[in-house]
C-alpha cells in the first residue's frame, strides 16, 4: 500500500515537473542575459546597450541575395552566456543578423564546449562540417590541408572592417599566407595574477612584486600568518600549461620560438630556453612554499575560493576566474572587492625576455565549410554572417557592456560607466601589458595531452624537466 | 556447556553488529551521492563552490525555477525524447533477443554457432571506434538527425547481451516441455509465445532492466548522430550546464534530479519485478 502511494506521489511529481518544463516556455526572442539571474554581471551602470540592428529592409544593403537555409554550429549555450560577455555578445549579434535576413533560415546547433569539440571533430572526419562553425586554432592546419575549410584571405582583406581588425588575432587561423577564419568571441587573458592589495601592503609590498625572488620573500611573511601566498589549481592538468607555462615560457624563449614551433621552423621543446622555463616551473612548485600544497589536486575553481575566502593573498588564473572572483566579492565582500589588483607573472631571475607579457588571444574563429564555394550566393551569406558576428556590432556590444575586446578594435571605448576594478582589468588586459600566444591555441591536442600530463608529474617532483621536454618533442614529431 | 552457549551468543552478536555495520556503511555509500545531490541542488553556485559537502545554509529552489522557466534548457523535450527512444529500443531489444536467442538455443542449423559468436562479437567492439564509420553510413543513408536515428544503434548494441542471456536461459529449459506441447498439437509459434515466453519472463525482465539503464544513459551516439537540439536526449541536454571554463554543479544536480524522476518512478512501480528479474539473471545468466 505504502509503495502504491509512493509510486503515485512520484508519478504526480514527474508529471508536474514535465508540465512545468513545457509551460515555462520563455519568449524565444529574449536574449539569455535578460533572464533573471542573481549573479551580478560586469555591465556598465546604465542599461545594457544593444547596437541598433538594421531593419530588414536594409538587408539587401549588405549584398546578401541568398534565400534558403544556412546552418551554424557553436557553443555559446544559454548557460555559457550567463556572465560571459563573449558568449552573450555572440548570441545577441547572431540573433540580430538572423532578424536582418528574413529570407534566410538560420539553423543553430548549439552544444556545450566539450561536446562541441567532439561533434565538430566527427563531422570533420566525415567531411560533413556545417556551413558556418567555430574553428579551433589547433585544428586549422589539419583541416585546411584536408580542404575542409574555405580560404577567407581575400574576403577578410576586402572586408569593410579590415582596417579595424586586430591582426595579431589571425595568427592561429593562418596557414602560410592563407587565413581560414574570423577570430570570434572575446580576447581574454589566460594568465593573470589577481592579488589583494591590502594583504600585500601588510606584507610590505605597495605593488605586486615583479620578481619571483620577492614573492619568495613575501611567502615567508604569509606562511607565518598561515596564509597561502599564491593559490593555483592544476587538478585539470591544462591549467599549468594555459595559465602558467604559456606565459613563463615566453619570458625565456620570446615569441619567435613558439611561432617557429607552430610553423615547424626548427624550434624544439628540447631547446635550452624552453627546458629552463620547465626547470623554473618545477623549482617554484617543488622547492618554494609559494603555492598551496594541493595545487596539483584542486582545480582553478577550487583554488580561486582560497583567494575569495582570504586563505590566499593572490591567485593565478584566466579572465574567466577574474570575472567569477569579481562577481563573488562584489556581492559578498565589498572591501576585498575594492582591493582587487592585477599583475603579470613575476619575472624569473634567469629569464631575459618580455617581462610584462601575458598570454591573450582568441582560441576560435568563425570558419566556413569549403563546400560552400559551389554555391556563391550561400557563400556570400555565410561570409556576411561571419563578418557581422565578429565585426563592430559585436565589438561595441562587448566593450560597452562587459569592457571586453574582440577582433575588431573599438575606438575610444568609454569606460566611465564601469566600476574602477573593471576599468583596471580592461587597461591591464588591453593597454598596459605586452601580449604573447596561448600555447594550446596552436599545434595539436595530441602534443598538449602528453605535455600536460608530464607537467603535472614534474610539478610533483617525479619527473625531470629534460624528460618532460623530450616526451613533448617526441609527441610533437609524431603528431604534428 | 552453558558457558559455551554464552560465548556463542556473544560471538553471534558481535558478528551480527559487525556485519550490519559493514552493510550500513555500504548502503550509505550508495545512498549518500543521491542525498548529496538533493541538498546540493538547493544551494547557489557560489555556496556550493565554497563548501562542496556541507549542508545548504540558505536553501533555495532557484536552480529548479531557473531550469523550469528557461526554454533554452529544453529538459521536458529531452525527457520525452529519452523516454520514447528508450521505450521503443527496449521493446525491440527484448523481442529480437527472445526470438533470436530461442532459435540459436533450440534450432540446429549449419551456421548456428558462427551466428552466435558473431552476435557476441558485438559486445567486444568498443563503441568509440565505430562512431565515425556509423556516422558516415547514417548520413549517406539519410538516417542521421531523425527522431528514430538512435533506435538503430541502441537495438544493435543491445542485442548481443540480450541474445547471450536468453540463449543461456532457454538452454536451461527442458526440451521435453516443447516435445509435450508438440504431442498435444501446439504449433511452433504457439509453443514459442504461449509456453516459452512466460517461462523466459524473468530473463527478459533482466534484459529490459540492463538495457533501460544503458539506453537512458547512452551519450556517444546521441552526441554524434543528432544535430538538432530538439532531438537531444537527457544525457546530452545535461551537458549544457557545463561551460568552457566553469560548471554550475547545483543547477546540473537539480536538472539530474528532475530527469531522474521517470526512472525512479519506474523503479518504484516495478520494484518487485526488478528485484525478481535481477535475482533470476544472477542465477541463470
Amino acid at each position: 500500500m505504502k509503495k502504491k502511494w509512493l509510486g503515485l506521489l512520484l508519478s504526480t511529481a514527474m508529471v508536474t515537473s514535465m508540465l512545468a518544463g513545457c509551460g515555462g516556455k520563455a519568449d524565444e526572442t529574449s536574449t539569455p542575459a535578460s533572464e533573471p539571474t542573481k549573479e551580478p554581471t560586469k555591465e556598465a551602470s546604465e542599461e545594457k546597450s544593444t547596437p541598433a540592428a538594421e531593419t530588414p529592409s536594409d538587408a539587401s544593403a549588405d549584398g546578401v541575395t541568398y534565400v534558403g537555409d544556412l546552418e551554424i554550429m557553436h557553443y555559446s549555450t544559454s548557460e555559457e552566456s550567463e556572465g560571459n560577455g563573449g558568449s552573450d555578445g555572440f548570441r545577441t549579434v547572431l540573433k540580430m543578423w538572423d532578424e536582418m535576413h528574413p529570407d534566410i533560415t538560420l539553423t543553430q546547433n548549439v552544444l556545450a564546449n566539450a561536446e562541441y569539440k567532439t561533434q565538430i571533430a566527427t563531422l570533420a572526419a566525415a567531411n560533413d562540417l556545417p556551413d558556418v562553425f567555430l574553428l579551433q586554432g589547433m585544428n586549422t592546419i589539419d583541416w585546411a590541408n584536408q580542404g575542409l575549410v574555405y580560404d577567407l584571405t581575400s574576403d577578410i582583406k576586402s572586408s569593410p572592417y579590415y582596417s579595424d581588425y586586430n591582426e595579431a588575432y589571425f595568427a592561429p587561423f593562418t596557414v602560410g599566407d592563407s587565413i581560414y577564419g574570423y577570430p570570434a568571441l572575446t580576447g581574454g587573458t589566460c594568465t593573470v595574477v589577481i592579488y589583494d592589495k591590502a594583504m600585500w601592503k601588510d606584507a610590505g609590498f605597495d605593488t605586486f612584486p615583479t620578481t619571483w625572488a620577492d614573492i619568495e620573500k613575501a611567502s615567508e611573511y604569509f606562511n607565518g600568518q598561515n596564509i597561502t601566498t599564491v593559490a593555483f589549481g592544476n587538478g585539470g592538468k591544462w591549467q599549468a600549461n594555459s595559465c602558467f607555462l604559456s606565459t613563463l615560457g615566453n619570458r625565456y624563449t620570446g615569441p619567435d620560438w613558439f611561432m617557429s614551433m607552430v610553423s615547424k621552423g626548427g624550434a624544439a621543446f628540447t631547446d635550452e630556453e624552453f627546458v629552463k622555463a620547465l626547470a623554473e616551473t618545477q623549482r617554484l612548485f617543488t622547492e618554494t612554499s609559494i603555492f598551496n600544497e594541493d595545487f596539483n589536486v584542486v582545480t582553478n575553481e577550487d583554488a580561486r575560493e582560497y583567494y575569495i575566502s582570504g586563505d590566499a593573498a593572490a591567485f593565478i588564473g584566466g579572465n574567466w576566474d577574474e570575472s567569477y572572483i569579481w562577481a563573488t566579492l562584489q556581492e559578498t565582500d565589498q572591501e576585498k572587492w575594492s582591493n582587487m589588483g592585477f599583475a603579470v607573472l613575476p619575472q624569473p631571475a634567469d629569464a631575459t625576455k618580455a617581462p610584462k607579457s601575458q598570454n591573450i588571444g582568441l582560441g576560435y574563429a568563425v570558419a566556413i565549410n569549403a563546400k560552400l564555394a559551389d554555391n556563391p550566393e550561400k557563400l556570400a551569406a555565410a561570409i556576411d554572417l561571419a563578418e557581422y558576428i565578429t565585426g563592430p556590432e559585436f565589438a561595441s556590444f562587448v566593450a560597452e557592456n562587459y569592457a571586453l575586446g574582440g577582433l575588431t578594435k573599438v575606438a575610444d571605448v568609454d569606460l566611465s560607466g564601469f566600476d574602477p576594478i573593471t576599468q583596471d582589468f580592461y587597461n591591464w588586459s588591453y593597454v598596459d601589458t605586452e601580449t604573447c600566444e596561448i600555447y594550446d591555441s596552436y599545434i595539436t591536442n595530441a602534443v598538449w595531452d602528453v605535455l600536460n600530463t608530464d607537467l603535472q608529474t614534474m610539478m610533483n617532483g617525479d619527473m625531470s624537466p629534460e624528460e618532460v621536454a623530450a616526451n613533448a618533442q617526441k609527441a610533437y614529431e609524431a603528431n604534428y | 556447556m552453558k558457558n559455551d552457549n554464552g560465548i556463542n551468543k556473544i560471538q553471534k552478536t558481535v558478528m551480527g553488529v559487525l556485519m550490519n555495520f559493514i552493510l550500513i556503511v555500504f548502503s550509505l555509500s550508495c545512498i549518500f551521492p543521491i542525498v548529496w545531490m538533493i541538498y546540493s541542488s538547493l544551494k547557489e553556485k557560489r555556496a556550493f563552490n565554497a563548501d562542496i559537502i556541507g549542508l545548504p545554509k540558505a536553501p533555495t529552489l532557484v536552480n529548479y525555477t531557473r531550469i523550469l522557466t528557461n526554454s533554452d534548457y529544453h529538459l521536458a523535450e529531452s525527457m520525452f525524447n529519452s523516454v520514447r527512444t528508450t521505450f521503443l529500443s527496449i521493446v525491440l531489444i527484448v523481442l529480437f533477443s527472445f526470438i533470436v536467442g530461442y532459435i540459436l538455443a533450440r534450432v540446429r542449423f549449419k551456421l548456428n554457432r558462427v551466428l552466435y559468436v558473431m552476435f557476441l562479437m558485438g559486445m567486444l567492439i568498443p563503441i568509440h571506434s565505430l562512431l565515425v564509420p556509423i556516422y558516415v553510413v547514417f548520413r549517406n543513408c539519410g538516417l542521421s538527425n531523425k527522431w528514430f536515428t538512435l533506435l538503430l544503434p541502441y537495438v544493435s548494441f543491445g542485442l548481443p547481451m540480450g541474445i547471450f542471456l536468453v540463449e543461456g536461459y532457454v538452454k536451461g529449459i527442458p526440451v521435453s516441455l516443447e516435445e509435450a506441447a508438440a504431442i498435444d498439437g501446439s504449433s511452433f509459434s504457439n509453443t514459442l509465445w504461449k509456453i516459452i515466453l512466460p517461462i523466459c519472463k524473468p530473463i527478459l525482465v533482466t534484459v529490459a532492466i540492463i538495457q533501460i539503464f544503458s539506453c537512458w544513459n547512452e551519450f556517444s551516439f546521441a552526441l554524434v548522430l543528432l544535430k538538432d537540439v530538439s532531438l537531444q536526449t537527457v544525457p546530452l541536454a545535461l551537458t549544457q550546464f557545463k561551460g568552457q571554463f566553469a560548471s554550475d554543479y547545483p543547477k546540473q544536480m537539480a536538472a539530474m534530479l528532475i530527469t531522474m524522476s521517470p526512472i525512479v518512478v519506474l523503479y518504484f512501480v516495478f520494484s518487485k519485478q526488478i528485484i525478481k528479474g535481477m535475482v533470476a539473471g544472477a542465477v541463470k545468466g
